[in-house]
């Protein structure tokens, strides 16, 4: 799965592209946890790209925003499209991390 | 190096797995010799033979023949152009007539200019971990099947088609007073042995708690709890839907955790989905759950299903969705006529054009026939 990754101080914006699914959950899974072992606690997932999201995927989503917050980081989502955004609905995701509209409020989380 | 490689038949046949080969007819070209190491066939057996023949006879777990056309795993592979990403598991008859449970995986065999012209399908004898994951299975239905209530205003039914031989789905039906029956419909993240080992643990829970339904937002809450204890360091979770209903008042009180929203089937024929969104089990303590409460009239029905039932893709990466399958109810006749768990899952097949359902599909009704 293609991920954008940028910088701005020390939050890092992940944009990942197309589907996070059973096929590309674990790719995903290791770059996550690879920027935060490098040191990053901020975090913003910029969904903007996102298709699709399984539950794999939400398990994913979770780990990383749970690894942050064990380092007094927090992990931010923004930018959701219409599905996305109904799953994340669904599961009431915005009781466990942050939801902002763009990316500019996300950095406003912070 | 270079003699070992000149034969690829020498290599195949060096394989523990079993290996053959179809042209584009299904006609049985190569057949390795694990393959007749595992199969107790011969190639002088099945060589030339189409391997849809009385051969053979691939079933699925659940007993379905698989050869022919769109159940075969080798032919979807062959008009689709996609190798298989997980293998199947499938049970295969050996020359003495024994069943083989046997996981498959199979990949379209191209010509210089891309055209499929065969296909090649492997396959692993799994015989002793099926023996242990059959005695997983009995264990879980024990833990799934208990006695639904009988009550003249209502009628229970449920229907469970795990997708692998033990599955992450769990429900559970109960009668709490004269006139209130709770029930839970939950899928635990992922699917297979490890979900299927955490439905173990919500079952105690269940069975600790359910009295808590006649207030579902408060049982909600405490399965919540016991699930982020369960669950611990693991990073997972379930989506659940749950509730009471009360066949003297004719009403359901309905709490989400991210499960699917049910669908109230009126007399009239119409469907309506109840969303009733909700934080996930298991993830964080204390967070709130709400209720949403339907009014039931004499010849509603009240249908709760897994994301298994509508989270299906098909080639052209169409989701079936909750609309789709609201369509498929009603191209079955549904609610007039019963629901077959076997109907609609040939019907969910036919949409993913596949040969097994994606996920563990589970569906809890409710027919409320009033006083």
């Amino acid at each position: 799965m293609k991920i954008v990754e940028k910088r701005e101080n020390d939050i890092c914006i992940l944009t990942p592209i197309g589907r996070l699914d059973v096929n590309t959950s674990e790719s995903f899974r290791e770059r996550l946890l690879q920027v935060i072992a490098d040191g990053t606690k901020n975090i913003i997932l910029d969904c903007q790209s996102l298709d699709y999201i399984s539950s794999g995927g939400l398990r994913v989503v979770l780990e990383g925003a749970k690894k942050t917050w064990q380092l007094e980081g927090k992990m931010v989502l923004c930018s959701l499209k219409d599905y996305i955004k109904e799953v994340f609905e669904v599961t009431q995701f915005d009781s466990f991390l942050p939801i902002a509209e763009t990316v500019e409020d996300a950095l406003k989380e912070f | 190096m270079e003699n070992l490689l000149t034969s690829a038949e020498v290599i195949l046949d060096c394989l523990s797995d079993g290996v053959y080969v179809c042209d584009r007819e299904r006609r049985i070209v190569y057949w390795s010799k694990s393959a007749e190491r595992i199969t107790g066939w011969q190639p002088g057996d099945v060589l030339g033979r189409l391997c849809l023949e009385d051969v053979l006879c691939h079933e699925d777990k659940d007993g379905h023949r698989l050869c022919g056309e769109e159940h075969c795993p080798l032919h979807r592979s062959m008009v689709t152009g996609a190798t298989t990403t997980v293998p199947v598991t499938v049970f295969a008859r050996g020359k003495d007539g024994r069943k083989i449970p046997m996981q498959v995986t199979t990949a379209p065999i191209r010509n210089e200019s891309g055209e499929v012209v065969g296909g090649v399908e492997t396959f692993r004898d799994v015989a002793p971990m099926l023996q242990d994951l059959e005695r997983a299975k009995m264990i879980q239905a024990q833990t799934l099947e208990q006695d639904l209530p009988a009550d003249p205003r209502l009628h229970f039914a449920t229907f469970y088609l795990p997708h692998d031989i033990v599955g992450g789905d769990y429900y559970a039906v109960k009668q709490l007073d004269s006139d209130r029956y709770g029930f839970l419909l939950a899928d635990m993240e992922g699917h297979g042995l490890a979900a299927a080992l955490y439905t173990m643990q919500l079952g105690s829970v269940w069975n600790q708690h359910f009295q808590l339904l006649t207030n579902p937002a408060r049982f909600a809450a405490e399965v919540n709890k016991e699930l982020v204890r369960i669950f611990a360091s693991v990073v997972t979770f379930a989506t659940a839907v749950c509730g009471v209903i009360d066949a003297r008042a004719g009403k359901v009180r309905l709490t989400g955790a991210g499960g699917p929203p049910p669908l109230i089937i009126r007399r009239n024929q119409t469907m309506q989905k109840i969303e009733c969104p909700g934080p996930l089990f298991g993830v964080m303590e204390d967070v709130p759950y709400e209720e949403q409460i339907v009014e039931l009239e004499p010849g509603d029905s009240l249908l709760l299903f897994s994301d298994g039932a509508f989270e299906i893709r098909n080639a052209k990466d169409g989701l079936l969705g909750v609309d789709g399958l609201i369509k498929i109810l009603t191209n079955l006749d549904y609610p007039q006529k019963q629901l077959k768990m076997d109907h609609l899952q040939e019907e969910l097949l036919k949409f993913s054009n596949d040969i097994r359902l994606q996920d563990d599909l589970t569906i809890i009704e409710v027919r409320f026939w009033g006083q």
